[in-house]
């Protein structure tokens, strides 16, 4: 198999390559232009926020670079995953926020590619158990990426703290999300089966050394929130 | 597969299936697509497959290739079928991947005696790892490898050795005959029918007088229709499968073109 192996290696070079080919080779442009066009269509979809913050030359230069490292999934969507470790450890694109609009955008298409499970509408209750649903994603942001005014005005938003909660909504089939406090994210942490919502309130207002009714006010409605939209599921 | 007549099922139109009175007999997915669906489509894809009979026709296995096979991505695959009860698959004679990269795309093996044989093993280790027999499609090429004989040779060469079923291509074959000067009717000749599992039938583009392009983005073209009778005319009585990956159009329009498959061939 080496004199097989040896063309296939060779022609692999050549169409993974951004160089334009021999005059003996151009036979090989419709497979150069295939397999740029197949990855850039994918990243394209991916990243459509990053790929609008940089130039078309740009793009296709990180494309060709990536070819180069190669692609190991066999599943066409997920080398999207591999593309964005591939730009984080790219130090030549001056943007702080990269890996945080990478993040962003890929876990959109992760959630939207999941299987979710179907829960059964039970009534909220206080004495019941509850567990942060595994569908649902926090993520831990220093920029503000999740504004939908971010990409416009990037100077305006200043480095910080967001946590942002990402959740599959089954009326819409839509993945959607919102900024929570580091409290609320902190307390959706602390779910587990061994304690009713009631006694976690009690047991955190104590931590916190505010009144249980005071907290429960303000949990209350977000939980209840959270429980009709499955983010919260009984256990 | 049954029926005469089958339609590859793409994201564009799967939800109009069932808002139409008009349906095709089976649907040919590619199991890359599904196996990780969109939220948007799994509740419809579950009840296409449970009403359908499904063919499962993958990109990924890359069989040519010097890259081991992917047992982990034949197990994911052999769940989905199994999952979905889906009886029937087919893949492409040719490769994807080289060293561990993936190109996502048909590329051309060199058609010699050495790939027999490497095709024949890496399908056997397939079939046994899926529970299934597998057929193999004649690819589009743009290109012609380093080779020991005739594309009729290595397709008859890799099915007899192999075992596996053939999944002929008639508008691969009218494309590479276009681009390689040969005549698509000897080709066809000279292919051993017996083997055939199914094949397909779908558009290409015409990009200049001596290029033509395997898009599946186009209708049919005449003579592509032209080479499907003449298989039929041959006496090959096997499924045939309308595929259309690129501008997808409405699926009132793309049942017209199924219809006109239908009854021209069935």
């Amino acid at each position: 198999m080496k004199v097989e192996q040896n063309f296939q290696e060779g022609f692999i070079n050549k169409i993974t390559s951004p160089d334009e080919l021999n005059a003996e080779d151009k036979e090989l442009q419709v497979y150069q232009d295939l397999v740029y066009y197949r990855f850039l269509e994918v990243f394209e979809k991916a990243y459509p926020r990053f790929k609008k913050m940089i130039s078309g030359e740009k793009f296709s230069e990180l494309i060709y670079k990536f070819l180069k490292v190669g692609a190991k999934d066999p599943i066409l969507w997920r080398v999207s995953g591999e593309f964005k470790i591939f730009l984080i450890n790219e130090n030549n694109l001056e943007m702080d926020f990269l890996a945080d609009l990478l993040e962003f955008e890929f876990l959109e298409v992760q959630m939207y590619m999941h299987k979710y499970q179907e829960h059964k509408k039970e009534a909220f209750s206080l004495e019941s158990s509850y567990l942060f649903c595994e569908d649902t994603h926090i993520r831990h942001f220093s920029f503000a990426v999740h504004n939908p005014e971010f990409d416009e005005n990037i100077e305006k938003f200043e480095k910080g703290k967001y946590i942002v909660l990402f959740y599959y909504d089954a009326e819409t089939a839509s993945i959607l999300y919102e900024e929570i406090t580091p409290f609320v994210a902190k307390f959706l942490q602390i779910l587990t089966t061994k304690n009713s919502l009631h006694l976690l309130i009690k047991k955190t207002a104590k931590l916190y050394e505010i009144s249980t009714e005071e907290l429960m006010e303000i949990l209350l409605p977000i939980l209840k929130n959270y429980k009709s939209k499955n983010i919260i599921l009984s256990s | 597969m049954n029926e005469k007549c089958g339609l590859g099922l793409r994201t564009e139109f799967i939800h109009d299936v069932y808002k139409h009175d008009f349906k095709p007999s089976w649907f040919e997915v590619t199991p890359e697509n599904w196996m990780y669906m969109n939220v948007k489509h799994r509740k419809t894809f579950e009840r296409l497959v449970s009403d359908f009979e499904i063919v499962a026709h993958g990109l990924s296995l890359s069989i040519g290739s010097n890259t081991p096979l992917d047992k982990q991505y034949l197990k994911n695959l052999k769940t989905f079928l199994d999952d979905y009860e889906i009886k029937h698959y087919s893949e492409h004679l040719s490769f994807c991947s080289y060293d561990y990269k993936q190109m996502y795309e048909l590329l051309p093996i060199p058609m010699t005696n050495n790939m027999v044989e490497y095709v024949s093993d890496r399908v056997d280790e397939v079939q046994n790892i899926l529970g299934r027999s597998i057929a193999l499609e004649n690819a589009s090429y743009y290109y012609q490898p380093h080779s020991e004989m005739p594309e009729t040779d290595f397709i008859n060469a890799v099915m007899q050795r192999s075992g596996a079923k053939l999944l002929l291509d008639v508008n691969n074959v009218f494309v590479n005959s276009h681009n390689h000067g040969f005549n698509p009717n000897e080709f066809l000749d000279k292919i051993e029918y017996k083997n055939i599992a199914y094949m397909h039938i779908a558009g290409h583009m015409e990009v200049n007088e001596d290029l033509y392009v395997d898009t599946h983005g186009e209708e049919v073209k005449d003579e592509v229709w032209d080479l499907l009778t003449y298989v039929k005319d041959a006496g090959v009585d096997k499924p045939v499968l309308l595929e259309r990956d690129n501008d997808v159009p409405n699926y009132e329009t793309i049942m017209k073109e199924y219809n006109y498959m239908c009854k021209i061939y069935a």
